[in-house]
């Protein structure tokens, strides 16, 4: 099968510090794929290069076939993204929001009806015109999660999508994730919640100092056999 | 009272301030604001030197006017902490949760960072050299005890305006407080109208109790040390009791429990139309991140309405108005416009993976930055050439209007440069928020009103020309070299790395 996501030697340097130490990824279509490890481990550094909002320092990335770097634009036509922390505008509602993502992803007439059908799945259609600042921190993943998940991109980038999410928007997440993997797309999951990524995912990568330590199928991450896997592979 | 292990206000402050210093990482930075530091005794030398230069009927003149610039002081001096609720913060709210700062440390914060606000140390150093040229001849002693009359004034002054602007704060966090308070600022306008309109401002003015301070600078002057430390003495007790006023009120406010942010978030707003064009869907958002934030829309409103009706009252003369709108397209850009991404907030991340959104978002920034900072200077231009004397000639009308034009291009090419240099996360939700850091705003600040200071001056003196066509012949270089800056900080938007460092500061960084 055609790989959706792929890195070669992918490297990101913050000055001196490297978050992401030349690791190479495939993704194909219809997997999903659960991005786990400890915190600095480089997961959330390599959504945001995938999602093209951070450069990388060297190596190359492609989505969909197009690559990152050289095509930026095209390819964030294919992705979308829930960012680690916050990702919503203050003073906007989640209206103003799928507005926009309508207008820039030149969505056409008719995307109201999908944006209506995801902030009800989300329990988000009451609050659909206050502004976000008033949002707890789980309506706020939700909404952004809502927000990754509404052009229906061919690949989708969730960054800590359940953290602080109750079980309802959580249920909501893993619905979308299933959907859009039937529908061909690739699904990329980070999070630190371990039982919430086997759950999610068919298949883990475990990061460490920016480096991949392990690739397998989720579920040998499972159960406490799994956690106890888990936690040497972090340890070691 | 004092617990064991707890220190008092001023420690605390002075260990905010050394914290708020060392996160300065910037050298250059650093040494601007210890440059800043120097600047205004710099300058009041320097302009009591210049303006002992004038004949002593000058001087004469001067101290007739000299208690309505001290009424001008006063007036600015309430109405600044008012429009931020109370005085601009070293450090968010949110950011200090975690430890015991005391209300009066917060109070006093505001008081240290009074300075920040261009227009009052303007004023300040306006005050220093008119008081030292108007008591008489320079002298050492004689006009030390002027200055330090007046330095007494503009102290007890800051602390009083800052009381009141928590004062107000603290009763506006109820809708019974706002709705009382919007009645009284609505008697003052209407009872300043009214006051203009039976043609009692000279009269007022004249009685005006600041004739006292002036009174006091001269005793000071002259020697009569009585009267001098009755004057003086009087100000320094009143500037305490103030001060310790401001601490309880300032606990007081801060204790009240808000309703004003609840209300603003938690109601449902109308939608807009949907727009197929990237570029009005963006400036709607930028708008709407303008007008729904309370920092920014009291700023806009303040920047607009009161430059402008203080330019109709005065009645003031063409070269006056060459001069006024550099320092308003100066404030104009320290509203947001020196931080603009940060309008996007948390959402920039989000913004920065959505197709085709870096060209068009640095477009739309600098386009509400710009109808921000000409709506403020042509607010004043109006509002100035309602009342004004005739002009000596129709180039002096020309290079007003140039001013005002270049004058806010200006403060808008170097605030995205600045966007950009030095993005900082900014809420801008509560009425004391402000774009950048203590440090920075102060930087922006001054170099906003060095530039806006000279090209003003430019035009003033392009003005002399007498011809129409000087001053607008004048404005191409500047706008050419404005537009020139923009799009270079443009192209360095458009580099990835670039783009991304800004972004990711914005967002939380």
């Amino acid at each position: 099968m055609s790989a959706v996501v792929e890195a070669r030697g992918l490297t990101v340097a913050f000055g001196p510090v490297v978050a992401v130490d030349g690791f190479d990824l495939t993704v194909p279509a219809r997997e999903t794929l659960a991005l786990v490890g400890r915190n600095g481990a480089g997961k959330s550094t390599t959504l945001k290069v995938l999602a093209g909002v951070l450069p990388p320092t060297t190596g190359s990335v492609s989505v969909a076939g197009i690559d990152v770097v050289r095509h930026p634009d095209l390819a964030r036509t294919r992705v979308g993204y829930c960012p680690d922390v916050g990702g919503l505008i203050p003073r906007a509602t989640p209206w103003e929001h799928l507005q926009l993502a309508a207008t820039m992803r030149a969505m056409g007439d008719g995307w109201q009806t999908r944006a209506e059908d995801l902030l009800d799945r989300f329990d988000l259609l009451g609050v659909a015109d206050r502004v976000t600042a008033g949002f707890s921190h789980g309506m706020g993943r939700r909404m952004s999660v809502v927000l990754a998940a509404f052009h229906e991109p061919e690949v989708l980038l969730l960054d800590e999508p359940f953290d602080g999410v109750d079980p309802l928007g959580v249920e909501a997440t893993m619905d979308v994730i299933a959907e859009l993997r039937a529908t061909g797309s690739a699904v990329l999951v980070s999070t630190h919640l371990l039982n919430l990524a086997v759950q999610a995912c068919e298949q883990a990568v475990v990061l460490r100092r920016g480096q991949v330590v392990a690739a397998a199928p989720a579920s040998e991450l499972a159960g406490a056999s799994g956690a106890e896997r888990y936690r040497s592979l972090l340890t070691s | 009272m004092t617990a064991p292990g707890d220190i008092g206000a001023s420690r605390q402050l002075v260990a905010l301030l050394r914290l708020r210093w060392q996160m300065i990482r910037s050298r250059p930075l650093r040494g601007a604001i210890a440059a800043i530091t120097v600047l205004p005794a710099t300058l009041v030398i320097a302009g009591l030197l210049g303006i002992s230069t004038l004949p002593d009927d000058q001087s004469f003149n001067l101290s007739l006017a000299t208690p309505t610039f001290y009424v001008g002081f006063l007036v600015l001096a309430v109405l600044a902490p008012l429009v931020s609720g109370g005085g601009y913060e070293l450090y968010p709210p949110d950011q200090l949760v975690a430890y015991s700062v005391k209300p009066a440390t917060v109070f006093r914060g505001t008081l240290v960072l009074a300075p920040v606000n261009l227009a009052w140390m303007i004023n300040v150093v306006a005050l220093l050299v008119i008081t030292g040229f108007a008591t008489g001849e320079l002298a050492w002693g004689p006009t030390s005890r002027a200055l330090l009359t007046v330095t007494a004034f503009i102290g007890a002054i800051t602390i009083a305006g800052h009381t009141i602007g928590w004062l107000v704060m603290g009763i506006r966090q109820s809708r019974a407080g706002r709705l009382a308070t919007n009645a009284v600022g609505a008697l003052a306008i209407l009872g300043g109208l009214l006051i203009f309109w039976t043609d009692n401002v000279i009269p007022l003015l004249d009685n005006s109790p600041t004739t006292y301070v002036l009174l006091g600078a001269y005793d000071g002057y002259q020697g009569d040390y009585g009267p001098w430390l009755v004057v003086v003495g009087s100000l320094v007790v009143g500037g305490a009791v103030l001060l310790r006023a401001g601490d309880a009120v300032t606990g007081w406010a801060l204790r009240r429990p808000g309703d004003h942010a609840d209300r603003t978030s938690s109601r449902s707003l109308p939608r807009r139309r949907w727009s197929h064009s990237v570029l009005l869907s963006l400036l709607a958002m930028d708008h709407a991140s303008v007008w729904r934030s309370t920092p920014l829309r009291r700023g806009v409103l303040v920047l607009v309405l009161v430059p402008g009706v203080v330019s109709a009252f005065a009645g003031m003369t063409w070269q006056s108005l060459i001069l006024v709108p550099g320092l308003i397209a100066a404030g104009a850009g320290l509203l947001f416009g020196i931080n603009a991404f940060t309008l996007d907030g948390a959402g920039s991340v989000w913004l920065s993976t959505l197709p085709g959104w870096a060209s068009p978002a640095y477009l739309a920034k600098s386009l509400v930055f710009l109808e921000v900072a000409l709506a403020a200077v042509l607010s004043a231009f109006i509002g100035g050439s309602l009342r004004a004397q005739p002009p000596n000639a129709t180039s002096e009308v020309t290079a007003a209007m140039m001013s005002a034009l270049c004058c806010a291009v200006l403060v808008v090419a170097l605030g995205m440069r600045s966007s950009l240099r030095n993005p900082h996360r900014a809420d801008l939700q509560g009425p004391r928020d402000t774009p950048a850091t203590p440090g920075v705003m102060a930087a922006q600040s001054m170099r906003f009103a060095l530039v806006t200071t000279f090209t003003s001056l430019y035009f003033a003196l392009l003005a002399y020309s007498g011809a129409w066509w000087i001053p607008l012949l004048g404005a191409l270089p500047v706008l050419l070299l404005s537009a020139l800056h923009w799009h270079r900080t443009g192209l360095a938007w458009a580099h990835p790395h670039v783009r991304a460092s800004v972004v990711q500061t914005v967002a939380g960084g």
